[in-house]
């Protein structure tokens, strides 16, 4: 809390000057007429401006705005509080809070210790400046004021939000030994790969005893008389041991030379690598991309767009085991490395939400390097070449990759003819590169598509197994 | 990025929010080497295009929606422009017990329209003057209760101009801060409606003398200057 300020900011208001005059002149008038009633309308505005005056408080009460951040709700309310410290006499407060795309709101409140909350409503999120104060501290009937101070702006941070999704796509190559998906490799999982020789590593709880049994007590059925078992007829797999128990056969040794194993498929996690393309920013006017300035509160950007579509998938992805990293295209840094639970939710979600275009949007020489593996999401408009040639390159390089327009729904009725025909220009440039994307195996996915759920499009995506 | 441009044509520039870009100047709308826009060529669309371009700026209209407001949560308060409403409203009273005719009306009214624009200004003063030198002129007798009403109502009208000229007309005001104001107005109020009461009944008497007035106006300077201060909290004067 700021020290609060000395006297010496205390100032006459005009209408105390009002208040005097009208005193004077009524009194003077009073005694020329030799009317009382008249001096006795003009004595309380002497006595109001001689006590105003008198009982002036030695310090000013002050005001401050204590923003944090906060998520999007489903009100899209955000709130700022505004505390107020009080002076050593009672006083007023003129409070003017404003906000961008809103009017500024007024109120003059006593100055007692206390925290008022002030709100707006906006669709948008990320860092910006959301609040502004200016307050004036004010006498205690009105006739005293101070100056007005204007505070710097409150910058908080919005956090996007998430929507429920259900199936995910899978890169096409899982990674380690452990996680919540099911491999190809042979190793420590649920679902049965097959039945083996014993090797020596395997876990004895793993020895299926059932098979060990019938394979070990059937040698002349499986006309194998030398005792070579199972292991040599073929891949160290365990044959059909049917028929053994056939009338007529001979007695079978009770010898067990050989031990068999049940082995199953392993286990992995997958490493999904978000890649938010946030070099320009446009809203669903497009008369306004020229002008960020233009945009409102209750239009969401592109880059809210991806914000949102970023955090859902990676809360779904962390939230079943799986590990997320973050690569900005805007910013010229290291990625934030994959890595897996709730900890790691909240850094992406953060990150995310500092994700803004930084000046002029910049060329990028080397494609990121991601880890081996992982399957790519990226979040981008695809107004420019650069996303899809770094998408190009990372499916050239064996990933796969998942694009995800976030071109936020258009509302292009009653533009200018001239505006018209750049717009289809662009339009049709964005559609080319989307299919030239498709073209060599990228899937893509429109997430403010209002004729597709993109969670219905992810689950169709998610059962288009590959090699794992 | 060579080829990212909006689609107004216009390149994107490095300012705040990204991908942002400036508005167009009107001598951009040259097309490339100079040559003038075809579509501002001839006359009478070039002075219809910045006729409605005009009118869009300036008019309210579809293009511009009207803006949300933040709101404040106060405890109970009521508009700035209910309390102006209030304070018309009392100078209207006060002017139906003072004012003789039209041409005073004409001038009040005029006032009162001004105070409830500028309720923290000069105006608030001029009224109580312009109703003073009415009354003074009025040699009729009048009603009873007319001074003490116009005792009560002018300052009450003054201290909620003063209040409400504080703030913009769009905000609101706490009722906890009305409270302290009219605390003080009550006090000096009954100080004010003794010194009505005691100069009605000097007047009643035949007791109106200059002497006496004179004698008054020394008791109020000495209340002024020496009881006044005295309600206050002990202060430095050193500032």
């Amino acid at each position: 809390m700021t020290e609060m300020v000395r006297t010496g900011g205390w100032q006459l208001a005009p209408a105390a000057i009002g208040w005097l005059a009208a005193g004077v002149v009524l009194l003077a008038l009073g005694l020329v007429t030799r009317r009382p009633d008249i001096v006795a309308i003009g004595v309380p505005l002497l006595l109001g401006v001689a006590w105003s005056t008198s009982s002036r408080s030695q310090r000013t009460p002050s005001a401050q705005l204590r923003g944090e951040d906060q998520p999007t709700g489903l009100s899209d309310e955000i709130k700022v509080e505004v505390a107020l410290e009080p002076a050593e006499l009672p006083t007023a407060l003129t409070l003017r809070v404003r906000a961008p795309g809103h009017r500024p709101a007024e109120a003059l409140v006593a100055a007692e210790s206390r925290t008022l909350t002030a709100t707006m409503r906006t669709v948008r999120t990320g860092r910006r400046e959301l609040f502004g104060l200016a307050h004036r501290a004010v006498g205690p009937d009105a006739l005293l004021s101070t100056a007005a101070v204007t505070d710097a702006p409150a910058t908080m941070t919005i956090l996007p939000s998430a929507r429920s999704l259900t199936e995910l796509p899978l890169p096409y190559r899982l990674q380690g030994l452990t996680g919540p998906h099911a491999s190809r490799r042979a190793g420590s999982g649920g679902d049965l790969h097959d039945v083996a020789l014993f090797t020596p590593g395997d876990r004895l709880r793993r020895v299926d005893w059932r098979v060990t049994a019938r394979l070990n007590t059937a040698p002349a059925v499986l006309g194998n008389p030398k005792g070579a078992g199972p292991r040599n007829a073929g891949a160290g797999t365990a044959p059909s041991a049917g028929g053994s128990a056939e009338a007529g056969a001979p007695r079978p040794t009770r010898t067990i030379s050989r031990l068999y194993v049940r082995r199953t498929f392993a286990t992995a996690d997958a490493t999904v690598m978000l890649v938010i393309d946030s070099r320009d920013q446009v809203g669903p006017r497009v008369a306004t991309w020229g002008d960020a300035t233009q945009l409102r509160e209750d239009e969401s950007t592109s880059l809210d767009v991806a914000r949102h579509a970023a955090v859902s998938l990676a809360r779904q992805y962390l939230a079943v085991g799986d590990r997320v990293g973050l690569e900005d295209l805007g910013k010229l840094r290291r990625p934030a490395p994959p890595a897996g639970g709730r900890r790691q939710l909240q850094l992406l979600t953060q990150q995310l939400a500092l994700a803004e275009p930084e000046g002029e949007p910049t060329h990028r020489q080397r494609i990121p390097r991601l880890p081996s593996g992982a399957l790519i999401v990226l979040f981008s408009t695809f107004l420019d070449d650069d996303a899809t040639a770094m998408a190009h390159a990372w499916r050239r390089a064996g990933h796969r990759v998942l694009a995800v327009d976030t071109m936020p729904r258009l509302l292009i009725s009653g533009i200018p003819e001239r505006l018209w025909i750049a717009y289809r220009i662009v339009a049709m440039e964005r559609v080319d590169r989307i299919t030239r994307l498709a073209a060599v195996g990228v899937e893509t996915l429109a997430w403010m598509d209002p004729e597709r759920d993109p969670g219905l499009e992810l689950g169709l995506l998610a059962r288009l197994r590959g090699r794992r | 990025m060579t080829d990212k441009l909006p689609p107004d044509g216009l390149r994107e520039s490095g300012s705040a929010g990204g991908g942002v870009a400036r508005r167009r100047r009107p001598k951009d709308r040259m097309a490339k080497g100079g040559v003038r826009d075809p579509a501002l060529r001839t006359g009478l669309p070039r002075l219809w295009a910045q006729l409605t371009s005009w009118l869009l700026a300036y008019l309210p209209g579809r293009h511009r929606p009207r803006l949300p407001r933040v709101h404040i949560h106060t405890a109970p308060a009521i508009p700035s422009v209910v309390l102006r409403a209030i304070v018309a409203l009392i100078g209207f009273g006060c002017g139906l017990m003072v004012v003789p005719g039209p041409p005073g009306w004409a001038i009040v009214i005029g006032l009162l329209v001004a105070l409830f624009w500028v309720p923290g200004s000069l105006v608030g003063g001029a009224l109580v003057i312009v109703l003073g030198l009415l009354l003074a002129f009025d040699v009729e007798p009048g009603a009873p209760w007319r001074t003490p009403l116009l005792v009560a109502a002018l300052p009450l009208m003054l201290q909620l101009a003063a209040i409400a000229g504080q703030t913009s007309i769009t905000a609101r005001i706490e009722l906890r801060a009305l409270a302290l104001p009219l605390r003080r107005y009550l006090a000096i109020q009954v100080f004010a409606q003794l010194l009505a009461l005691t100069g009605a009944m000097v007047a009643g008497l035949g007791w109106v003398l200059p002497q006496l007035m004179a004698l008054a106006s020394v008791a109020l300077l000495s209340i002024v200057i020496f009881w006044i201060p005295s309600l206050g909290p002990a202060r430095s004067r050193d500032y």
